[in-house]
């Protein structure tokens, strides 16, 4: 059956969900440059242990550990590869640490942010309405899509497809799906659209908004914490 | 001054080589609650779509005629000017939803007019209450049961402040118990805020007790526009392929096989009690 609160942002009460997304901007890039910036065993370990704080803080664990085991089959591929071509393991293991570092710190920003305040940090940036607008809706409707495709998948199912056997066949009997898939999303936007300009999309150049972000102390911490690794860089 | 006047109205939709709107008179006065029926593809939707602009301006197609809502001419004013005076809640709940809870879904046509946000605020904490709602406020409509996201979405609709409120079809995702008292909130709307209601629909059971008129639509066309009794008392609907309310059925066998007048009713109880006495006389 289709949940589709498995797969989408759910609001949750911890100290990272209430982060301003700014904030979880800069500490997402941060991490990523820590990430990028050395090859090393010994401080890409200390990079991804720092990460576990905020998953903790988060409550996370669960969500990373799902994730870790998604990407399981790139992580040994990543050593072996590493390996093969380098006789190095520290070094190979150090490239998979990278990666997971990738993985455990976007992770953090994705979960815990609520697409709207995203879109609203994005509209703050100054990105235009219409694009935010857009990313907001992108997001929304990804439930509505995947239990459409669902909905497809079991009348096509009922009318003989078969989904299971071989991954050639598989790709070739998704196409029945797909094409409705298509032109039940477009019948959507259509609706979609029609029912904002019933509520006055398009009214003001410069729509205000319900709520403003606004930095805490928290946040300037948050900030902060995403610069540790630098000590790092120079003990290490 | 009436708040919709339609004059002549003919309309085509775009890639179509039929009219689906033929030769419309109509003029709706405020604080009215109107049913519009009739069978499927007769045009209900688009007669909708034509009272609050969407139609010429969002569907295009050929238009010939005259739509004046609230002393503005349709065809010459954009669509969230309108908005602002006839407010619509379309079929289906989950393509009029766009926000991740519920005050910001209601806050949505205010955020777009550009609306002060303390203003913004104390209009959404009054339309949450006025459609009691307030527990709802920070769950996300998405996950609502079809009932209450249909009430989130009336919230939108009444933060704009319409004088008109435009329904398609909105019980047809309900089940009976929420659309019972879905109609309750229409019928509240109606009495204690004065809102004008026009609504789409097919259940008329339990809508009949609470709208004082009645308009029947067939290919594009009015065929009858009287007073919700009248209607119901006088015309065979089931003929026009309508599913009529079963007290309106009731009624009509009686009244054949007993030859008695019963006058107008709009409920099983009224039938019954009507019928009882008619024939101790
Ligand atoms: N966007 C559109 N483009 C082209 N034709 C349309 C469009 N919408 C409706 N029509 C056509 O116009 C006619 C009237 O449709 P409309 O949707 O108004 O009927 P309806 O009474 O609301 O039907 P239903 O009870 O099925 O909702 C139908 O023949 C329909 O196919
Ligand atoms: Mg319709």
């Amino acid at each position: 059956m289709f949940r589709p609160e498995y797969f989408y942002f759910r609001k949750k009460d911890t100290i990272i969900h209430r982060l301003d997304p700014r904030s979880k901007l800069v500490y997402v890039i941060a991490m990523f440059v820590w990430a990028l910036i050395r090859g090393d065993l010994l401080f890409l370990s200390a990079v991804f242990l720092l990460t576990l704080i905020p998953i903790s803080l988060g409550k996370l664990f669960k969500n990373l550990l799902i994730s870790l085991r998604a990407a399981l089959f790139f992580i040994v591929l990543i050593i072996l590869i590493n390996y093969v071509f380098s006789h190095n393991l520290s070094l190979a293991i150090a490239l998979a640490l990278r990666f997971m570092i990738l993985i455990s710190s976007f992770l953090i920003f994705s979960i815990t942010t609520s697409p709207d305040d995203l879109a609203l940090a994005l509209y703050r940036m100054g990105f235009p309405y219409d694009f935010v607008l857009t990313f907001n809706l992108s997001v929304r409707f990804i439930p509505t899509v995947m239990r459409d495709a669902t909905n497809i998948i079991d009348a096509q199912r009922a009318r003989g497809l078969e989904t299971q056997k071989g991954f050639i066949n598989r790709i070739k009997n998704y196409v029945p799906v797909l094409i409705p898939l298509i032109v039940v999303g477009i019948k959507r936007a259509i609706n979609v659209a029609e029912s904002m300009e019933a509520r006055c999309f398009g009214a003001s150049k410069k729509p205000t908004t319900l709520y403003e972000l606004k930095f805490a102390v928290k946040d300037y911490v948050f900030i902060a914490f995403s610069f540790i690794p630098t000590i790092f860089y120079f003990l290490l | 001054m009436s708040l919709v006047k339609i004059i002549n109205l003919n309309f085509k939709y775009a890639n179509t080589d039929f009219w689906s709107l033929r030769n419309i008179n109509l003029e709706i006065s405020e604080g009215e609650f109107i049913i519009i029926t009739g069978q499927s593809g007769c045009g209900k939707t688009t007669l909708l779509r034509a009272m609050n602009g969407l139609i010429p301006h969002y569907h295009q197609g050929e238009y010939d005629g005259h739509v004046i809502l609230d002393g503005k001419e349709v065809s010459k004013h954009k669509v969230y000017e309108l908005a602002k005076i006839a407010g619509i809640v379309f079929q289906n709940p989950e393509d009029q939803i766009f926000a991740m809870t519920v005050e910001k879904e209601v806050a949505f046509g205010l955020e777009n007019l550009g609306i002060e946000r303390s203003e913004m605020r104390k209009i959404v904490d009054e339309t949450l209450q006025q459609m009691r709602i307030s527990h709802l406020r920070f769950r996300q409509p998405f996950f609502l049961s079809g009932g209450e996201q249909q009430k989130v979405i009336i919230s939108s609709i009444l933060a704009l402040k319409p004088k008109l409120i435009l329904l398609d079809e909105p019980l047809s995702s309900l089940d009976p118990m929420s659309a019972q008292a879905l109609v309750e909130e229409l019928h509240r709307l109606n009495r204690q805020y004065g809102k004008t209601i026009v609504i789409a629909e097919h259940r008329l059971d339990l809508l009949s007790k609470y709208a004082n008129r009645m308009i029947v639509m067939d290919k594009g066309q009015i065929i009858l526009d009287n007073r919700i009794e009248e209607v119901l008392a006088k015309i065979d609907l089931e003929s026009l392929g309508i599913n009529e309310p079963l007290f309106a059925k009731f009624a009509r066998f009686l009244r054949a096989k007993y030859g008695l007048e019963l006058g107008n009713c709009l409920s099983i109880e009224e039938v019954v009690r009507r019928f009882n006495h008619a024939k101790s006389h």
